[in-house]
């Protein structure tokens, strides 16, 4: 009988559906509609050349026989639905867990579960088409954390380099500011003394600050650079970042002529003496060091 | 089927329960139409095998979602004539709108193909000639008539599953139907007319 249900009062040819007779067996053509399509065709030329068409069309069409499955098709597909991990319990499968050929089959059971790695070397090794490529869900999560993990990792181990370096790296140009600062102080106190050497007799009670600058640099004793400090931020030529004292004639050599602004290095700063040397003191010692300094004159 | 057999539906059920034993049986009784189905439509064995593995592997994933009460067969089916479908996009066919009419009535046009087929010259054609001039006719049809062409005669499925597999209505199925095996009428007489040609010269 064909699929689709006829209406009442269709006329006897439009019964008549072209389609499944091409697909209907003989045995089906001996009974129900087909014995009727039998009994109207006689008396039909249409539609005894419909079915005499159809009958023809569906020997042409059987001619096209199918291909057969790949007799281990079914094995491959269970192997690659438990390598996929679509089953819960791959080891539920029973008869046909493995991607291996028959014969080798029950020395793979007889083994401990095979890593999956080796599974999937195995399925690749059978003929056939290759396993898809594209990992499941877990395995690219894996990936994806494993990922995460070392970025992290990474991060971690920067991080830890720079908090572990990063006092030193300071220390090391806090210390090149400082010989660099004490390396200007010393060309101050020689200029220092050569002014007084020039001017033996002079007032230099009043000459402080700014009028000491511009009689030192006017003087050529110095350049306006020798007066800054190279820790202070922003120090522009014609700023005096030194405290300055123009000496005696008869000045003790351990007499302090030039020292550092307090601020201008963190946690100390710089001292000139009379004879050229130069020191940097702590502010933690400086009471110490003032003490000292009052001892010796 | 054996009455003795489990139905799909039972096999699919007890999948879905958790019982993996279900689905070697299920891929055993799906393995030869199956398979049939997809090397006519793809035309090579490895393909088809890839796509055959596919698509149970993808029964077994969204098994849960399968609703109770629904057939099985034409699920299986949709699943794997889209995943045929992702090869023919893999491939570059485009459809050419114009040659898949789907919406046309085609029982008129049937019968009278059909006739004119009845009254074609026939050929003395091996059964290998014959097989490959319906390969290559079914070939140059569209891939949606193609499709509902295998799955109604090679399958054997009703309209009504043909067109749960396909997901389109019952007359477009039975309109796809009527066009493919029209045209495929035409394209057979034509081949068997220039057969009986070419032996006629060469008598």
């Amino acid at each position: 009988m064909p699929d689709l249900p006829v209406p009442e009062g269709t006329p006897e040819c439009e019964k008549t559906d072209a389609a499944d007779l091409v697909r209907s067996s003989e045995a089906e053509r001996e009974s129900g509609h087909d014995a009727w399509l039998a009994r109207h065709a006689a008396s039909c030329p249409s539609c005894s050349r419909v079915a005499q068409g159809a009958r023809r069309l569906g020997r042409e069409l059987a001619a096209w026989a199918p291909v057969e499955a790949p007799d281990e098709l079914a094995e491959r597909t269970l192997a690659r639905v438990r390598l996929a991990g679509a089953l819960d319990d791959p080891a539920a499968l029973g008869a046909a867990p493995s991607a291996l050929a028959p014969a080798e089959d029950a020395a793979h059971r007889e083994r401990k579960p095979a890593s999956r790695s080796v599974d999937i070397l195995a399925a690749w090794a059978l003929p056939g088409p290759r396993p898809a490529l594209a990992a499941p869900p877990r395995a690219r999560l894996r990936f994806l954390t494993a990922q995460a993990a070392a970025a992290v990792l990474i991060f971690l181990l920067t991080s830890g380099f720079a908090i572990t370096f990063y006092p030193v790296f300071v220390e090391a140009l806090e210390e090149s500011r400082v010989q660099a600062c004490q390396a200007r102080l010393g060309k101050v106190t020689v200029a220092l003394r050569a002014y007084r050497k020039d001017h033996p007799d002079a007032d230099v009670s009043e000459l402080k600050g700014t009028a000491l600058r511009d009689a030192l640099v006017h003087g050529g004793y110095l350049v306006p650079q020798d007066l800054l400090c190279p820790a202070v931020h922003g120090a522009r030529p014609g700023m005096v970042c030194f405290e300055l004292r123009v000496p005696d004639a008869d000045c003790d050599p351990q007499c302090v002529l030039a020292w550092d602004r307090f601020g201008n290095h963190s946690g100390g700063f710089d001292i000139a003496y009379a004879d050229g040397h130069t020191e940097y003191v702590e502010t933690r010692d400086f009471s110490t060091w003032l003490a000292r300094v009052r001892s010796t004159r | 089927m054996p009455q003795s057999e489990p139905s799909d539906e039972s096999l699919l059920a007890r999948l879905r329960s958790g019982d993996d034993e279900a689905l070697p049986a299920l891929v055993n009784r799906y393995q030869r139409p199956l398979f049939g189905y997809l090397h006519r439509m793809l035309g090579c064995a490895a393909e088809a095998e890839d796509i055959f593995q596919e698509t149970f592997l993808r029964v077994v994933k969204h098994r849960a979602r399968f609703e109770t009460g629904r057939r099985v067969r034409p699920w299986v089916y949709a699943i794997a004539s889209n995943l045929v479908k992702n090869v023919y996009r893999s491939r570059g066919y485009r459809e050419r709108t114009s040659l898949d009419r789907g919406d046309q009535d085609g029982g008129p046009g049937l019968r009278a193909s059909i006739e004119a087929f009845s009254l074609a010259p026939e050929d003395e054609a091996s059964n290998a000639e014959r097989a490959e001039r319906v390969r290559e006719a079914i070939a140059r049809l569209s891939p949606t008539s193609r499709d509902a062409l295998v799955l109604f005669y090679y399958q054997g499925l009703p309209y009504e599953e043909i067109a749960e597999t396909l997901d389109v209505p019952l007359g477009t199925v039975k309109s796809r139907i009527h066009n493919a095996l029209s045209k495929l009428a035409g394209l057979i007489a034509e081949a068997c007319g220039n057969a009986a040609r070419s032996e006629a010269e060469h008598a």
